[in-house]
């Protein structure tokens, strides 16, 4: 009984929040199934974790860090078994969020030049743009706060360069 | 750059790519919820089978049969 209600319980608290979990699968990954995949191991580690998780910290915080840790294993893992394709082409072929969906041009943009940052940049912005401190984003990333300051004036340079270049 | 200007951008990029990947409670819980796996009625007693299968080999060998 109390484990159903705990099983209720996770269910609507990712139903709740799943558009997050959908933007960090976009982000990392252009193709439909390669997102399915991803969310759905994700799902799997914050069930995993949530009996741990006792609500002290957010709750967008604690599915950041879950999916973002999640997201870099797999890359890591993928990266010692690399992929026929390049991932460049993939996201030639499917630019947006979904293939079926259109998208306003200027949320296309948007994701557009966060994809071509490299992937801690890319965890960086998102969780920025997400309203997280750079303490938060410090603490998230296991980095310093000097070093979030730094790479964020990066980032900002980066995307207003690129939003040019989309614009032109 | 200020990225204050790209935070409603973002909002609106997550509300998109939310709509359009979105689970449904059911499919959430199916995914949690291992999948009861149907054994055959004969798995349990498999041992059993096995033991009795060995001692009348066995017993037949040993009898000359």
């Amino acid at each position: 009984m109390a484990k159903a209600s705990l099983h209720q319980e996770f269910v609507q608290l990712i139903a709740q929040h799943q558009k997050l979990i959908h933007s960090v699968c976009s982000l990392y990954y252009p193709l439909p199934e390669d997102r399915k995949d991803l969310f759905q191991e994700i799902v799997l580690q914050l069930w995993k974790s949530y009996p741990t998780f006792n609500y002290q910290s957010k709750v967008t915080t604690w599915l950041y860090r879950v999916a973002l840790n999640t997201v870099f294993a797999r890359i890591r893992k993928e990266k010692s078994r690399p992929r026929n394709e390049p991932l460049s082409e993939q996201i030639d072929q499917i630019p947006s969020a979904d293939s079926d969906n259109v998208e306003s041009s200027a949320t296309q943009e948007l994701y557009r030049a966060i994809s071509q940052l490299s992937d801690e940049d890319k965890a960086i912005i998102l969780l920025h743009l997400d309203e997280h401190s750079n303490d938060e984003i410090a603490t998230m990333m296991s980095m310093s706060r000097t070093n979030v300051s730094t790479r964020m004036s990066r980032i900002k340079n980066r995307l207003s360069k690129l939003f040019k270049k989309e614009l032109l | 750059m200020n990225t204050d200007d790209l935070k409603p951008l973002w909002e609106a990029y997550k509300n998109e790519v939310g709509s359009s990947m979105k689970w449904s409670e059911k499919e959430l819980l199916q995914l949690i919820k291992p999948a009861a796996v149907a054994y055959p009625w004969y798995q349990s007693y498999r041992h059993a089978i096995l033991n009795v299968g060995v001692s009348v080999l066995l017993l037949g060998i040993t009898s000359g049969c």
